[in-house]
């Protein structure tokens, strides 16, 4: 069974670089998308997602809200927030609910650290 | 290969990922006597450095790239 | 310094002015809501202006007083000791900082974060309702042992490493399942100057056989020599758990560090309109002089005789004469400001000082219209608050030694500034438990400050004045004495280098005053300061014409002494080492040799020295007594390294120089 990776942010083109530098790392891995929170969850619901890159600043549920509600029903999920600078009330509710951050614009340097900590993860919840 | 015995040697070649750290700990759970070489080596990640530090062993050779030499082979006191 | 700094600069002391008077005034009366209100509107103030700038730490602060402040206002909080003591020492701090950036032209004392950190936590303490214990004046609750430890063990010279920056990363036990690697983060480090990566636990046994190799126990700890903003990039999604400090070494004993130079103070000066009007007034008046001497030159080519013309030519220079004079006058009075704005500012520090050793203490201050010049008052500010400090500390009894001794339990200590002639009196007396000349003999022979017969030989009020030899300035000197003490020596030479003079007078069990006398006027002389046989010296540079470096080549014997030409003058050249009586200094093969050139009645003159040093404004005080006599020096003054500089009156050496050193006449090489 692959690894599947869900994209999440309301600009396509910013998918699209995300996707690509996900290809460049983990060619193996199956990439799915969603432009809101709403999808996401419609998405997440729907099929198997090992971990999720969401972009911070979206229109209506923010990134770190979307986290937030993520880390309930998924407590073991690697959950990246792509953004730009962190800000103090950010860090903290992030650390709660245990996301981490990876830098926009999206490279294949920035989310390196992310996949692999993340393949870590998934290795030692799933054996 | 990154984590590599050769008798009672342990080299650690490369760049040694988080997931060398689990390599490395079965090694020296079986040999706990067993020397680590790092000439070759070019990075250790902290999951690496750890593991050397809880088990101390014996680390020797100059390693390669100049922040692990002068910085982080130091740090594991039995260095020769 | 950029102009928003300058302006910040300026205002921002107003500001903390305000607030400071405000918030002592509210004390004893809580409930004025309009000292309330000037209290938070300079804090505001100076929080908005503070945002303009790269300044966290005073940001901090300012903040969290400014919502404590709003709270009192809008009725939400009420007024406890606690807090009013809170917002006085985030008051006195800004004002310190303030100072700091002033000198250092925009930057914070690497201890800014770590005292910001103590005052935020004691006015949040204070925003939620707990009034806290008087914490200390200089407590910090950060623990730096750790940098100490990196800095010692790397050997580094705090003279090469006077800043750096410490950086501490204790990672969470999950970060690698992040993606975060400590070591890498380590690594993206620049400028590393020492390192350290440590097991969490290190006592901790390893259980070799259930040890998890992902869940991190690392420590790691950083000193760079990058600024502390580089240095976090690496950490810049980690904040919260990373320490980040500037920090200075303590410098090593053998480097003491010299009190800034006379010349270097704030750049701007707030001046009274009348004065520039005056000064546009006398411009006026010169250009009408200078047209008159046109006036005359255009006579003289139409063929005014010659003694008509010295008639009206003396006229008109007796006119310049008069109108520079005035111009000297009107410019001297620019500087001249106002002395009681400097002294409201020490009721804070008495406050705070008396505080911190639990003794309560009013301070009373009273300048008059006395007005001195913007450097005496900028220069006093230091000792005085050294004075003041010390009157609190070691002065003032504590309340059941002043009950027992029929004194009240409120200690008063006066500072009062008034003019005498052109002096400034300064005294800053105290209610307290003044000084025993006889304990201060004892202590001064136990030093062997002075030999047995000149001790006995001092009267009482004269064994005071030992107090200010750097060998009372200990501790111990301070205990033994129960009096002053510490940085008595401090003092003196601070108020010598304005040209001022300082004592003591005491009545034991009574009280002792200390007496600043200052010169109205700082009258500051440009001068030269020139080496000869390894000394240094000052010529005024008002006598000096230029400086020159000749090829000794160049140098050629006239008659007995020698010469070199310039621009076509042959100029004798003497040397300032002959002239002061001094061995002369060998000068290194086919160096040049540098002269200093000199008018004298209308001639030029060359003397050479061993090094130029660089100029300086000084305030030069004349010789008095026997060696007022002296011919060839003009008067000394103290330098900021405590070297007294002797300034030379060149002409007047070489005027009394013996014949084979004097000049001789030129003529054509």
């Amino acid at each position: 069974m692959g690894t599947t990776v869900l994209i999440v942010d309301d600009s396509k083109l910013a998918r699209i670089v995300v996707a690509k530098a996900i290809a460049a790392l983990q060619p193996g891995w199956t990439k799915v998308e969603a432009s809101n929170a709403d999808e996401a969850l419609a998405v997440l619901r729907d099929g198997q997602v090992d971990l999720a890159i969401l972009d911070f600043n979206m229109p209506g549920r923010n990134g770190l809200e979307l986290a937030e509600h993520m880390r309930h029903r998924y407590p073991d999920m690697p959950i990246a927030l792509a953004t730009a600078n962190v800000q103090d009330e950010v860090i903290a509710r992030a650390r709660a609910a245990n996301a981490t951050f990876v830098s926009k614009p999206i490279t294949e340097d920035g989310i390196r650290d992310f996949l692999s900590g993340a393949a870590l993860k998934l290795r030692a919840v799933h054996g | 290969m990154t984590v590599e015995v050769v008798g009672n040697v342990i080299h650690l070649r490369g760049v040694c990922a988080a997931e060398d750290a689990e390599a490395l700990l079965s090694r020296l759970q079986a040999a706990p006597q067993a020397e680590i070489d790092v000439t070759a080596c070019r990075h250790l990640h902290g999951a690496v450095v750890q593991v050397l530090l809880a088990f101390r062993p014996n680390v020797r050779g100059m390693a390669e790239d100049i922040f692990l030499r002068d910085w982080v082979i130091p740090n594991l006191a039995a260095h020769r | 310094m950029d102009e928003l700094l300058e302006q910040f600069l300026i205002e921002g002391p107003e500001q903390v002015q305000h607030a400071g008077e405000a918030l002592l005034a509210l004390e004893g009366r809580p409930d004025d809501a309009a000292l309330v209100d000037q209290a938070f509107r300079a804090i505001h103030t100076l929080k908005g202006s503070v945002g303009l700038f790269d300044l966290p730490a005073m940001g901090q602060v300012l903040h969290v007083a400014e919502d404590l402040l709003g709270a009192w206002r809008d009725g939400r909080r009420a007024l406890s000791r606690g807090a009013v003591d809170a917002l006085i020492a985030a008051t006195g701090q800004t004002e310190r900082w303030l100072g700091v950036l002033a000198a250092t032209g925009g930057g914070l004392p690497a201890d800014a974060d770590a005292v910001a950190a103590d005052l935020v936590s004691r006015l949040n303490r204070a925003l939620d309702g707990d009034a806290p214990p008087s914490a200390p004046i200089q407590a910090t609750d950060i623990d730096t042992a750790w940098i100490e430890a990196l800095f010692r063990d790397r050997d580094l010279a705090p003279a090469r490493h006077p800043r750096v920056t410490a950086l501490r990363y204790v990672p969470d036990a999950g970060c690698y399942f992040r993606g975060d690697d400590p070591v890498a983060f380590a690594r993206a480090v620049p400028d590393l100057l020492a390192l350290r990566i440590t097991r969490r636990d290190v006592a901790a046994p390893v259980a070799a056989d259930a040890y998890d190799p992902y869940a991190c126990d690392l420590v790691v700890e950083l000193l760079s020599a990058a600024a502390p903003e580089v240095v976090k990039g690496p950490f810049r999604f980690v904040p919260d758990q990373i320490q980040l400090l500037s920090w200075s070494p303590p410098p090593s004993p053998s480097a003491p560090v010299p009190p800034p130079a006379l010349a270097e103070g704030p750049r701007s000066l707030r001046v009274e309109a009348s004065r520039i009007d005056a000064l546009a007034q006398l411009v006026d008046e010169l250009v009408v002089a200078k047209n008159a001497l046109s006036d005359l030159a255009g006579q003289m080519a139409d063929g005014l005789a010659p003694q008509a013309a010295a008639q009206i030519l003396g006229d008109r220079q007796a006119a310049l004469d008069r109108l520079v004079a005035r111009l000297h006058r009107t410019v001297m009075g620019i500087r001249l400001v106002p002395i009681l704005p400097l002294l409201r500012r020490f009721p804070r520090v008495v406050r705070e000082t008396a505080t911190a050793l639990g003794k309560e203490v009013d301070l009373a201050v009273d300048g008059q219209d006395v007005q001195v010049d913007k450097a005496i008052v900028e220069g006093l500010f230091e000792p005085l608050t050294h004075l003041l400090r010390n009157a609190v500390d070691h002065g003032i009894e504590p309340a059941a030694e002043r009950a027992a001794a029929g004194k009240p339990a409120r200690a008063l200590i006066s500072l009062v500034a008034r003019r005498e002639g052109d002096h400034v009196v300064i005294d800053v007396a105290d209610d307290g438990r003044g000084m025993d000349p006889v304990r201060i003999r004892r202590a001064a022979a136990a030093r062997g400050l002075l030999p047995d017969r000149m001790l006995d030989a001092l009267a009482d009020d004269q064994v005071l004045d030992l107090v200010f030899r750097p060998g009372f300035s200990t501790a111990e000197a301070v205990t033994d004495l129960s009096g002053r003490g510490v940085g008595m020596d401090a003092v003196r030479a601070a108020v010598g280098r304005l040209g001022g003079s300082v004592g003591i007078s005491s009545a034991s069990g009574q009280g002792t005053t200390v007496r600043l006398v200052l010169p109205l006027n700082l009258v500051l002389t440009k001068v030269m300061i020139v080496t000869v046989a390894g000394e240094r010296y000052g010529i005024p540079m008002d006598g000096i014409v230029e400086t020159a470096r000749v090829d000794p080549d160049r140098v050629f014997p006239i008659r007995a002494g020698r010469a070199f030409v310039l621009r076509d003058t042959a100029v004798p050249l003497l040397s300032l080492a002959a002239l002061l009586g001094l061995p002369e200094e060998a000068r290194a093969d086919g160096g040049p040799c540098r002269a200093v050139v000199a008018r004298m009645g209308g001639e030029l003159v060359a003397v050479e020295v061993g090094a130029f040093v660089g100029r300086r404004d000084v305030v030069l005080r004349p010789l008095t007594g026997l060696l007022s006599a002296m011919p060839g020096v003009l008067g000394t003054t103290l330098l900021g390294d405590g070297h007294v500089l002797m300034i030379l009156d060149v002409p007047g050496l070489i005027a009394a120089a013996p014949s084979d050193t004097a000049p001789v006449g030129q003529g054509a090489p």
